[in-house]
């Protein structure tokens, strides 16, 4: 584990003080090795506790929607940070009531990864699967390696827009992250319902990707309406694909691609492959990517008369 | 078990032009397949997508979603909306292995009677074509050999 | 003294065999990715001794989807109901880590004692249980401090202990003798035994030293209205994972599902870390906050069942540790718990 910088330590302890801000949002490590948890410090003489490293892998962005009206600091990387800028054009934030701590992420670990690699317990890690720059031992596995798969997909390392910054920002990679979307649009359409049905097969209906999503901010979600009732958000097939295919959905044009659904799923159920499809239609038909400029209008809230029409009998 | 299956479809039509235009074809002693069931609408744009969904999942084969031609909508631009909405989901539905031709989308005007008749005749036939709807259901039913 | 049997490599295929006879296998193996119970095909070994499967298995005897009564539309749009009859398969659940198996006492109890459910208690009378003594405890276990340990046998039929070579089979309840009579195992002599109590030894060293949870039903009274339970639960996500994979676990809604022409009425998995679990019609929750769905979840283990029971409803898996999105360690909540002192507590809600 890592601590902040001294530097930054010092710089939030005195925004706390000065009341610039309530309460900061970070992390700090928790009780498992190799996995940070969220921090809410409120008293300067708290941020010691504050760290940055690989195992800081949750969101922290989806906790804002419970501090409306007060002002915060918070630590982003730059998944995370795309995910504030979809939220913030859709006027439920304001930057000036924020003080973002941007970390130059290289990358999060994923633990459930290197257990399986290692065939033991979290806390029976080899040295040889620690991260390379890992102060506890070896340094042989690139993180690379061991990085959670939707890593591989970042859009964006280090926020662009940040009061601090923690770490030396890493070459940005631009991947072709709708590889995987092209590769299944490719299949036959049984296919393509056989792929998914199996892959949400997974899911137990705990409603974390909703929980843990930034954009996922509706007073009462469509799961929990009682008139009408949507579903019977029992576990058969039909009601999970419906939560899957619906909440999903919601996210056209909003989501940005910061992965958390995926990587806090309990289940390991891929819900990148269906979010990116959304991100690449909404990308291909309105040149929109709901991450990079707050001022834009969000492609659904707006339509151009020259909009393909294509689609219709 | 039914007999012999009949395609069930729901269509979701904007009060000012399309459920017109299905009047026209009424008043006109139009014929087209009886398979619809029409649900009025007060604009294209008020058909969220999870209505859409919602339908597939109770039991239609498939959906229509009809409004107004694009710059007729009589609320300025609720259609211009709808279709933005309309064109992911569609694409989306198809992604995730719906057959295309479940969910279908179209403009029709207070005056196009014919080409309402003519929509459900050829919606019916390709819902018809696709068999009975068996994905996203909690009404599977065996596909009739 | 326990009858004891020795289960030497060379025997396991055949033994296997005579469970399979007894009724369908599940044990843990791999699936997608994930360790967890399963039923087990014909010709599929199971996966034994890689520690806590990701889930517990309370499923076996309380799935996540039960059908409790079944309806169908008539010709005349008249409808008939037909109640689902329990599931009187003989099961055998195989490899049960100790602490899951000791949550079967309380699962019981809630199951079968003022309340008769028939459909758990179908499964529980035809499913033989054979825990599996723990060889691994991890730092998030504390089965020790509220009274469990890796070699005991609460709650199953058989144990089995890996000694060299094999293992050792000890009976624990009758059901479980008269099963292991029939299996023609010869008896464990010393040596056998002698083996087992060290592995249990060797295991029971390998866990972290911890504060016993003895009597921590009498610390919360009167921390109702503590603000330690929003401060512990302010980084909670309300996801429920928790109470999913929790062994002990148990509130269930019910549900009408509606299926081909007719449907379902369904008891699936409901859980105390959602807003919507104790929300009244009239709009009003209890519960307003996630502090106070924490508090009830405490509560409901630590002081609740105690009270009514006389048993814990924790058996300390660490599942709930292992799974949380957040990585809430309830042992952090219950430390607080220990720390809080009852005149903090403020005369409002949390």
């Amino acid at each position: 584990m890592s601590q902040l910088p001294a530097e930054v330590r010092a710089c939030i302890a005195e925004w706390l003080a000065q009341g610039e801000i309530d309460l900061f949002i970070g992390y700090e490590a928790s009780s498992l090795p190799f996995q940070a948890t969220p921090a809410f410090i409120r008293q300067p003489e708290e941020v010691d506790r504050l760290i940055w490293d690989a195992t800081c892998e949750n969101n922290l962005v989806s906790f804002l929607k419970r501090y409306r009206g007060q002002k915060v600091g918070i630590m982003l990387k730059g998944c995370d940070a795309r995910s504030l800028v979809s939220l913030m054009r859709e006027g439920q934030w304001i930057r000036e009531r924020l003080r973002i701590v941007a970390a130059a992420c290289p990358g999060v670990l994923d633990v459930r990864r290197m257990v399986e690699l290692a065939h033991t317990e979290i806390e029976n890690l080899p040295g040889q699967l620690l991260p390379q720059g890992w102060q506890h031992g070896e340094t042989l596995t690139p993180l690379a390696d061991i990085r959670h798969v939707t890593c591989a997909l970042c859009l964006q390392h280090t926020p662009t827009d940040y009061d601090l910054l923690v770490g030396d920002p890493p070459p940005e990679e631009h991947p072709d992250s709708f590889a995987a979307v092209r590769e299944i649009e490719a299949l036959s359409s049984d296919e393509r319902w056989q792929f998914f049905t199996q892959e949400l097969s997974k899911c137990n209906l705990c409603y974390t990707c909703r929980n843990t999503c930034p954009m996922c901010y509706c007073n009462v979600c469509f799961v929990d309406q009682d008139a009408p009732r949507w579903f019977t958000a029992t576990t058969a097939p039909p009601d999970i694909h419906f939560y899957q295919v619906m909440r999903t959905f919601h996210l056209a044009g909003r989501c940005a691609g910061c992965y958390a659904c995926t990587r806090v799923c309990p289940q390991g159920v891929n819900l990148w492959l269906l979010l990116d499809k959304l991100r690449a239609d909404v990308w291909e038909l309105y040149q929109d990517d709901a991450g990079t400029n707050p001022d834009a209008k969000p492609p659904l809230t707006t339509y151009r008369e020259e909009d393909d029409n294509s689609f219709v009998l | 078990m039914e007999e012999t299956w009949e395609p069930k479809i729901v269509a979701f039509l904007c009060n000012w032009c399309s459920y017109a235009g299905a009047d026209l074809a009424g008043s006109s002693r139009l014929q087209y397949p009886p398979n619809v069931r029409v649900v009025r609408v007060p604009c294209s744009g008020r058909v969220s997508p999870i209505i859409i969904v919602a339908a597939l999942r109770q039991g239609m084969d498939g959906v229509l979603v009809s409004g107004c031609h694009p710059g007729d909508c009589h609320y300025l631009a609720g259609n211009y909306y709808a279709r933005r909405r309309f064109t992911l989901l569609q694409r989306y539905l198809e992604y995730l292995g719906i057959e295309p031709g479940r969910v279908q989308f179209t403009w029709i005007s207070a005056s196009e009677g014919t080409r309402f008749a003519e929509v459900i005749t050829e919606v019916t036939e390709s819902v018809r074509a696709l068999g009975p709807a068996q994905r996203l259901t909690i009404n599977p039913r065996e596909v009739q050999p | 003294m326990p009858e004891a049997y020795h289960l030497p490599s060379g025997q396991y295929d055949a033994w296997l065999a005579t469970l399979r006879r007894h009724g369908r296998l599940i044990a843990p193996v791999m699936r997608e990715g994930e360790y967890r119970f399963d039923v087990l095909a014909d010709d599929e070994l199971p996966m034994l001794g890689r520690g806590l499967t990701r889930r517990s298995p309370k499923w076996v005897f309380f799935p996540q989807h039960e059908a409790m009564l079944r309806f169908r539309r008539q010709a005349d749009d008249y409808a008939s109901a037909e109640v689902a009859q329990p599931n009187n398969t003989p099961q055998v659940l195989l490899g049960v880590a100790p602490c899951d198996a000791a949550s079967l006492p309380m699962l019981d109890r809630i199951f079968m004692d003022n309340y008769h459910d028939p459909y758990y208690a179908a499964r529980r009378r035809n499913t033989l249980v054979i825990a599996l003594a723990c060889a691994r405890p991890t730092s998030t276990c504390f089965c020790h401090a509220l009274g469990g340990g890796p070699a005991d046998a609460a709650g199953a039929d058989l144990l089995l202990t890996v000694i060299d070579g094999g293992y050792l089979l000890e009976t624990i309840t009758p059901a479980g003798q008269s099963a292991a009579a029939g299996w023609g195992l010869d008896p464990a002599d010393g040596d056998h035994r002698e083996q087992a109590t060290r592995a249990h030894a060797v295991a029971v060293e390998k866990l972290k030293p911890i504060e016993s949870l003895a009597g921590i039903e009498a610390k919360l009274e009167g921390l109702f209205n503590h603000p330690l339970w929003r401060e512990a639960a302010e980084k909670c996500i309300a996801c429920g994972t928790c109470t999913y994979n929790c062994p002990e676990c148990h509130c269930f809604d019910i549900r009408d599902l509606p299926l081909a022409d007719g449907g379902e009425r369904v008891r699936g998995w409901d859980a105390c870390m959602y807003a919507q679990f104790t929300v009244h019609a009239s709009g009003h929750n209890p519960r307003p906050d996630q502090g106070a769905r924490w508090r009830q979840r405490i509560m409901h283990k630590f002081s609740y069942l105690p009270a009514n029971i006389g048993l814990y409803g924790c058996v300390g898996c660490g599942r709930c540790i292992t799974s949380c999105p957040v990585r809430l360690d309830i042992r952090q909540v219950l430390d607080a718990v220990r720390r809080a002192l009852p005149e903090e507590a403020s005369r409002g809600t949390v």
